[in-house]
């Protein structure tokens, strides 16, 4: 197979503040002073990497943006960062454009980018007022600090689903920006999965907005697995998945893509391989399911194959690269579902090269690019087209 | 694609489940006080309930619509068992496990789930293994009581009709690689008996683990679909909590949560492990490894796309398949399934394995050459000080004192 020059859309790249203090700024007063703590301890700058989690960088005593993640997840090397993702100025990973552009955008032909935040947890912060507040802020220090660096780079936004009308309304504030394509869910905090009439209010204003939904994993909270909290990382994180396709089958039982047929949920960082199972699964339950959730009209696969794309990294690394591409192939129609994605700077980084060294036949073009364009209502590039900084595409909504 | 034929040869099912018909068929095998307690003479409802309740109920039910005998729930009357699966030569040997008797092991007071499961063990000694010699049993423990679920398999586990330990529901709302289960595979181990871990084993209404990783379901749908997930969580931690190096002979049987599930989840567990392998170094393969030497895969449930190549297809990606797959009908729940269907969407050349072969391998037969317990490849402490399998313990001893 030769080798893939064609033009790259990755729908997960997690760009950050290095440290909290930079986006302070755009939260209200009363909530500057909440995050920020009048505390005899504040000026003391803790070494990164001290604090696990992804927000470790930051005066002690403040109050975190992100809802804690897994102690354990966290705790894996280098922060769960490349370590070459560091950049020589001392910046966080994913705090530092020059760093991101050298090893990403002009690294590799980059159509386009989603700026995902690090991790985007930010809705789940316990105290949902501030959680409120905290979108608000990080959406438009997103705005103002990198969605008009490049024309390659596009982003989601935040929203306070703690607070689905909330929610909605600031869908609706930050969605009108050109270059925001989506509306990220990273945690449930309701302990239900997405497709529960508690979120539709934010599906419906995405939706208005032209954005899709982007789903990753999330805070703690949100990674609660069947059978009780594991006993280390590499016992919690290989079940991750369970939680994307619990996502994925509560959508379809609860009929929101009867209700929102355009929708597009584009689930990122959960893996592929399961995807056969899933809808063979779930289509062996559809006479119950007719049964349970009447509104449900079609198989279940119809609505995976229709309004879910899924995120390529982590590919599953089979030792024989035809034994994923037999799994991948077993049902029909997943050469459209699939989106390439790097999580960079993240350790489990998917290199572009090596992706399409393990896709079958003929799904490169389809997986590095055109699918994401179908889930953004982009027009795909022609696949000669080259792109470095300055990008050579306007910027189109 | 190998063409897919009938099977007719001899079959092991691996997974029939019998029920007792109520409180009061277990009775007699029972303390006069458990007895007292639980009969309830003079109680408008009757005998106490000595079980939990599903998490989520099935519309439709859960058990097949001609299972159900004249009296008693599907699984309690052994005429009707008979005539449904045990005849017609098609079955040689049949392991009983239990469906709702899961649910008594889930029971909030630990002692009377202790008494019920002891009182089930021997019920199915003498009412059902002493009446057909095709019939072999399980142990049932109560997990939440890890020394006295020792005990049990020690007490009946020796009886050689006994093949295997149903784990039952996860007691400790741990998953099983945590080191408080030890004792259980201590015994299991000692025994050469092997493990049984159904969907079903986070499922009961009583426990606080909920079913479903990501929160409640609200459609059976959902939960039927997501059955591996359970039998997921306790086998990464098995795996990987070192419980399959210091119990080398222990071997694991999971079922109902299909099979298509494995090839993606062992490449993301190898995935994982590779890159933090000092999480656990005892760890002397990868996961993947283990679990294709250690682990089992029932039939039930097994997916049933409209095309039975493309699920071969995936099936393949499983290392060593055609020894994975045990047949287990789980008669007489709604989607039991006859070998005839099993062996239409399976090559041909697994069925002779998958019908029989691993089950004969699987479980701890009488007569057959017991395979004593191996030496631990770690030892417990290996793990409590984070040494790799070959190093010695106690490497940090020569610096108490220096300050």
């Amino acid at each position: 197979m030769s080798r893939y020059q064609g033009p790259i859309v990755d729908v997960d790249i997690h760009h950050r503040w290095h440290a909290e203090e930079e986006a302070l700024p755009y939260l209200p007063k009363q909530w500057r002073e909440y995050a920020a703590g009048e505390l005899e301890s504040a000026g003391r700058v803790q070494e990164a990497g001290v604090v696990s989690g992804s927000d470790a960088a930051g005066k002690a005593g403040m109050v975190r943006f992100s809802a804690p993640g897994s102690v354990v997840a966290g705790n894996l090397d280098h922060g769960a960062r490349r370590r070459d993702s560091y950049p020589a100025n001392g910046r966080r990973p994913g705090s530092d454009y020059d760093t991101l552009r050298e090893q990403l955008l002009d690294r590799y032909n980059y159509f386009r980018g989603i700026l995902t935040f690090d991790i985007g947890s930010h809705a789940g912060a316990l105290n949902q007022y501030f959680a409120n507040a905290l979108c608000s802020a990080l959406n438009d220090w997103n705005a103002e600090n990198w969605l008009d660096l490049d024309e390659r780079l596009y982003s989601v936004a935040l929203a306070p689903i703690a607070m689905p009308d909330e929610a909605a309304k600031e869908v609706r504030r930050v969605g009108k920006h050109p270059k925001i394509v989506a509306t990220l869910l990273a945690g449930s905090p309701f302990g239900r999965p997405y497709g529960d009439p508690v979120y539709h209010p934010v599906f419906e204003a995405s939706l208005e907005m032209g954005l899709a939904l982007h789903l990753h994993p999330g805070h703690a909270q949100d990674h609660q697995f069947t059978g009780g909290t594991a006993t280390s990382a590499v016992g919690n994180v290989p079940l991750i998945p369970q939680i994307g396709m619990r996502h994925i089958a509560s959508f379809i039982v609860h009929g929101v893509f009867e209700k929102y047929p355009g929708l597009q949920v584009v689930v990122k960082e959960y893996g592929t391989a399961w995807l056969p199972h899933l809808m063979w699964r779930l289509d062996k339950n559809y006479k119950r399911l007719r049964l349970e959730s009447p509104w449900v009209k079609r198989w279940p696969s119809e609505y995976i194959l229709r309004n879910v794309k899924i995120s390529t990294q982590p590919l599953e690394e089979s030792d024989d690269p035809r034994d994923l591409m037999s799994v991948l192939t077993s049902v029909d129609g997943l050469d459209d579902v699939l989106c390439f994605s790097t999580d960079y700077p993240h350790i489990t980084f998917d290199e572009p090269n090596w992706i399409t060294k393990r896709l079958p036949e003929g799904w490169a073009r389809k997986v590095m690019c055109d699918n994401a364009c179908r889930a953004y209502g982009w027009t795909p590039p022609p696949q000669d087209a080259v792109y470095e900084q300055p990008a050579l595409v306007s910027a189109e909504a | 694609m190998s063409a897919t034929a009938a099977y007719s040869a001899p079959v092991i099912d691996a997974c029939v489940f019998h029920e007792w018909r109520s409180s009061l068929t277990l009775v007699p095998y029972m303390s006069s006080g458990w007895r007292d307690f639980i009969t309830r003479r003079g109680d408008l409802t009757g005998p106490l309930n000595v079980k939990s309740g599903w998490a989520f109920e099935s519309p439709g039910g859960r058990k097949a619509a001609g299972a159900h005998p004249e009296k008693g729930p599907p699984g309690s009357d052994y005429d009707l068992m008979l005539s449904q699966v045990l005849s017609g030569g098609v079955r040689e040997r049949v392991v009983l496990g239990y469906d709702d008797g899961l649910l008594a092991t889930a029971y909030p007071i630990p002692h009377m789930a202790r008494q019920i499961i002891r009182a089930a063990n021997d019920w199915t000694l003498d009412q059902w293994l002493g009446r057909d010699d095709r019939l072999y049993g399980m142990v049932l423990i109560v997990s939440a009581m890890p020394d006295e679920a020792a005990a049990e398999i020690r007490r009946v586990g020796s009886h050689e009709r006994m093949v295997a330990v149903a784990m039952g529901t996860n007691g400790l709302a741990r998953p099983f690689g945590h080191p408080a289960y030890q004792p259980i595979y201590q015994a299991a181990a000692e025994l050469g008996l092997p493990l049984v871990i159904q969907v079903g084993v986070d499922s009961a209404s009583d426990l606080s683990v909920e079913p479903l990783a990501g929160g409640q379901p609200v459609t059976y749908a959902e939960y039927d679909t997501f059955g591996a997930h359970q039998l997921q969580s306790h086998a990464t931690s098995l795996i990987m909590g070192g419980v399959l190096d210091l119990f080398p002979n222990l071997r694991v049987l999971l079922v109902g949560g299909g099979a298509a599930w494995v090839p993606g989840f062992l490449w993301r567990i190898d995935y994982h492990y590779k890159m933090s392998r000092n999480e656990a170094p005892w760890l002397r393969g990868l996961p993947g490894e283990y679990f294709e030497r250690h682990f089992r895969v029932a039939t039930h449930s097994l997916e049933s796309p409209p095309d039975p190549a493309r699920l071969a297809q995936v099936l393949r990606a499983i290392p060593g398949v055609e020894s994975v797959l045990t047949y287990a009908s789980c008669y007489p729940n709604f989607d039991s399934e006859e070998p005839a269907s099993i062996a239409a969407r399976l090559p041909e050349p697994w069925h002779q394995r998958v019908f029989h072969d691993n089950a004969m391998g699987f479980f701890r037969w009488p007569g057959g050459a017991r395979s004593a317990a191996r030496e631990p490849a770690i030892s417990p402490e290996q793990i409590a000080e984070r040494l790799p399998a070959g190093a010695a313990p106690g490497d940090h001893a020569e610096r108490v004192g220096e300050g």
